[in-house]
């Protein structure tokens, strides 16, 4: 006590230091979670196409075999017609789900995209594309030119078909998936991969087109990579 | 008779050549619309020809590009990255530089828009067009996606803006395919007209939805319809079945005028999703009236003789038939009467008469048999007028119109007035046989004076008119309006009294003055004292002059004026 009869106060420390041990608290977490985060890695047998028919009529004059290789078989394009995604955890918001226009065509041509939010689509291609949504009414045809981006607010609901006024086989179609946490990245063959997925209990989905062409639940546990075995899905109808 | 359904047969004609010249010209149109359309189908098909032999003609001019070594190899190497590593500007730039040599070769048919992807569609070289985005592709246009497979193909795009006619080739290196060339030739206004120039007087236009962007036309066509009026059609929409299953439309009436015809179709290949067509029009000038047939070469075309002859025959004919049924009897007619007039006949021949005035001739013969019948005493001459009876004293007209009578007449030579119908016939004498016809005349009383002229014989205009007119022929023949006529002898006889004459004279007073008040003229002065001075002078001088007993006055109208008629009474 001091002399004049007041108690002493204790004396106040600075905020910043005030605040260090939960900063530090914060980062070890964030940390630890960030090293506890495994990729999770798996493959989709995709069957090829049958040989194609002959193509629509009246969109071409001529088609015909060059005459000195054997033309090429039908052959799947995973990347381009599947999307695998991750469905639950405890997500801010999904990975790894980027969608382009590249090639000439969406890719992937399935998508998805939590309800309510906007899918962003990249134009990567040398040539303006018009994309809209007959069944998403703000979703008009407008030109988007090479470079740029066009954003589709995504109803619940769905799936949606866009498609682009100017190109006939650019068609796409979008799933509006609740509690979408990750989109993997499809390779040529067929595998796919999902960086940095925190443990937990997750569905895992392989969509195609209009339809879910596989799902299945998968456990991530902390700082164990998981590899899922193959899943075979057949040719598209 | 034939004449009249003569006319009736002309204008029949005339009405059905009306009718047949609308119906010509509905015929016209409807054929000239057949004709059109027949051709736009037929445009069509030349033009779907056409830009298949240059589809064709394309892929050939690609194949050199696609054999280079320097391009196989490049691309070899392109599609050879396994890693899809960034390529070496090198090689990107020897390859642009070796497709611009190759290019330029083709003169007329090189690419304004060209491409070398390599196996995963991915653009190595461009030439022409915007710089595409590092990593562009074509991969996936069904065009670039057959050459990769293998496929030599042709396709239409919409790429940025601009309509190309598309041939890709597949590049082959090492026996595997290492990519493909994409040669794109824009749709422009030189390929339009030179397209057009393959079905002259049609007009072709290249469209992309409601806009035309290339439009050509061989010459100058009259009537052509315009761009206005084709993107008019296009702004109808596209709902029609045959575009969507990659057929033309039907020819449409096309312009405001409706002065045109077109057929619409969209091109074979992907640029038809982005309703990418072209349209064939041709004028289609609808006649609006039958007038219209008269255009020089029309009128050139026609066989003047036939179209002449023909007409000139049927005139003729009917002139033939007027001059049968009508000016022949007619003339008959005046020839009968002019004999029965110059007293060569006794009566008119009916049976050298026919139809109407063969009528006409029996009731002249009547009306002649019932005049000679109405008693001998009253002479068949026709009556004279005063200027005649005066005229022997060396009065005549100028005495005549001396005279206050003729005052009363309106001032007027009476020997202009027409007579007209003689007063009340005395009584009916007996009968006597006419002569036959072609007899001699009896010879005439030797108290009349010479006629001036043959008085044509009267009709039966009453019956009990003693000096009857004719009332046909020429009225100029009667000449010399006062009538003399002979009175019967009952007549004289009442005559003879002055106090009939007296009562005769204050009623042809009156009926004078009735009758120039009717005719609206002045009656002022006129005093029933000086008529009757006037008549008595005139009638002192008939009698001494003719030896009549009295002489009877009547009034009548002439020319829209009063005037007097002396009658001699023996």
């Amino acid at each position: 006590m001091q002399p004049d009869g007041h108690e002493a106060r204790p004396s106040s420390l600075p905020r910043t230091r005030r605040m260090a041990p939960f900063a530090l608290l914060f980062v070890l977490v964030a940390v630890s979670a960030t090293a506890l985060a495994v990729p999770v890695r798996g493959k989709v047998e995709l069957a090829a196409p049958a040989a194609s028919e002959d193509e629509a009529t009246h969109e071409f004059y001529w088609r015909v075999w060059n005459g000195v290789v054997d033309p090429r078989p039908a052959r799947a394009e995973p990347p381009r017609e599947l999307s695998v995604i991750l469905v639950g955890g405890a997500a801010a918001e999904p990975v790894g789900c980027n969608h382009s226009l590249r090639g000439g065509d969406f890719m992937p041509e399935t998508m998805a995209v939590r309800p309510g939010t906007a899918l962003r689509i990249e134009n990567r291609d040398g040539c303006s594309h018009e994309l809209h949504a007959e069944d998403i009414p703000d979703f008009l045809p407008l030109a988007t030119s090479p470079g740029n981006t066009r954003d589709i607010n995504v109803p619940e609901g769905g799936p949606y078909h866009i498609s682009d006024r100017l190109y006939a086989h650019v068609r796409g179609v979008v799933h509006a998936v609740e509690d979408l946490a990750a989109c993997a990245a499809v390779g040529d063959d067929g595998s796919f991969v999902f960086e940095g997925v925190p443990a937990g209990t997750y569905t895992l989905q392989v969509l195609r087109g209009e339809e879910v062409a596989h799902q299945a639940e998968v456990s991530v546990s902390e700082g164990e990579p998981l590899t899922i075995d193959p899943i075979a899905v057949g040719a598209a109808n | 008779m034939f004449s009249r359904f003569w006319y009736l047969l002309v204008a029949a004609v005339a009405g059905a050549g009306i009718a047949v010249a609308f119906m010509a010209q509905d015929r016209i149109n409807e054929a000239s619309q057949v004709r059109v359309d027949d051709q736009l189908r037929r445009d069509r098909i030349e033009i779907e020809l056409w830009l298949r032999y240059d589809a064709r003609a394309r892929l050939d001019d690609v194949a050199p590009m696609a054999a280079h070594n320097d391009v196989r190899t490049a691309l070899f190497q392109a599609s050879g990255r396994r890693d899809r590593s960034e390529l070496s500007a090198e090689l990107r730039d020897g390859l642009g530089q070796r497709l611009a040599t190759l290019n330029n070769t083709l003169q007329e048919g090189a690419a304004q828009l060209l491409f070398a992807v390599d196996n995963q569609g991915e653009i190595i070289a461009q030439l022409g067009g915007s710089t595409p985005p590092a990593g562009a592709g074509l991969a996936h246009f069904p065009v670039v996606s057959r050459a990769l497979d293998g496929y030599v193909g042709d396709d239409i795009w919409v790429y940025n803006d601009t309509v190309y006619r598309v041939a890709a080739r597949p590049v082959i290196q090492g026996g595997q395919y290492v990519g493909a060339v994409v040669h794109c030739a824009e749709v422009s206004e030189i390929v339009t007209q030179r397209l057009a120039s393959r079905i002259p007087g049609a007009r072709l236009a290249f469209f992309m939805r409601e806009r035309t962007f290339a439009m050509g036309m061989e010459g100058q066509v009259p009537n052509a319809p315009d761009q206005p009026a084709i993107e008019a059609l296009l702004n109808q929409g596209f709902e029609d079945e045959a575009l969507a299953e990659g057929h033309a439309t039907e020819p449409d009436t096309i312009g405001a005028d409706g002065t045109g015809r077109a057929v619409l179709s969209l091109v074979t290949g992907t640029a038809r999703h982005a309703q990418v067509g072209y349209v064939i029009a041709r004028p289609n000038v609808q006649m609006t009236t039958p007038m219209a047939l008269f255009t020089e070469d029309a009128v050139g075309a026609v066989n003047w003789p036939l179209a002449a002859g023909i007409p000139l025959i049927f005139g003729l004919l009917g002139i033939l038939f007027l001059f049968l049924e009508r000016d022949r009897p007619l003339r008959a007619f005046g020839r009968a009467t002019q004999a029965l007039g110059r007293g060569e006949v006794q009566r008119l021949d009916e049976a050298a008469l026919k139809g109407r005035f063969r009528d006409a001739a029996t009731h002249i013969n009547a009306a002649l048999e019932r005049s000679m019948a109405a008693g001998a005493a009253v002479s068949p001459k026709k009556a004279k007028d005063l200027d005649e009876i005066l005229g022997a004293d060396g009065g005549g007209p100028s005495s005549s119109s001396s005279s206050p009578y003729f005052g009363f007449a309106g001032g007027q030579d009476s020997s202009d007035e027409v007579p007209p119908a003689p007063p009340a016939a005395p009584p009916a004498a007996p009968r006597a046989p006419l002569p036959p016809v072609g007899a001699p005349l009896p010879p005439v009383p030797a108290a009349l004076p010479p006629t001036p002229k043959p008085a044509p014989p009267t009709p039966p205009a009453a019956p009990a008119a003693p000096p009857m007119t004719p009332n046909f022929g020429d009225d100029d023949d009667d000449d010399g309006a006062t009538m003399v006529a002979q009175v019967p002898d009952e007549l004289l006889a009442a005559a003879a009294q002055k106090n009939e004459e007296d009562a005769h004279f204050r009623q042809v007073f009156d009926e004078f003055v009735s009758m120039k008040k009717t005719c609206g003229e002045p009656t002022a002065g006129l005093t029933f004292d000086k008529f009757v001075q006037t008549l008595r002078k005139n009638r002192d001088t008939i009698v001494s002059k003719h030896g009549a007993k009295s002489v009877r006055f009547t009034v009548y109208e002439k020319n829209g004026k009063a005037a007097l008629k002396a009658t001699p009474v023996r």
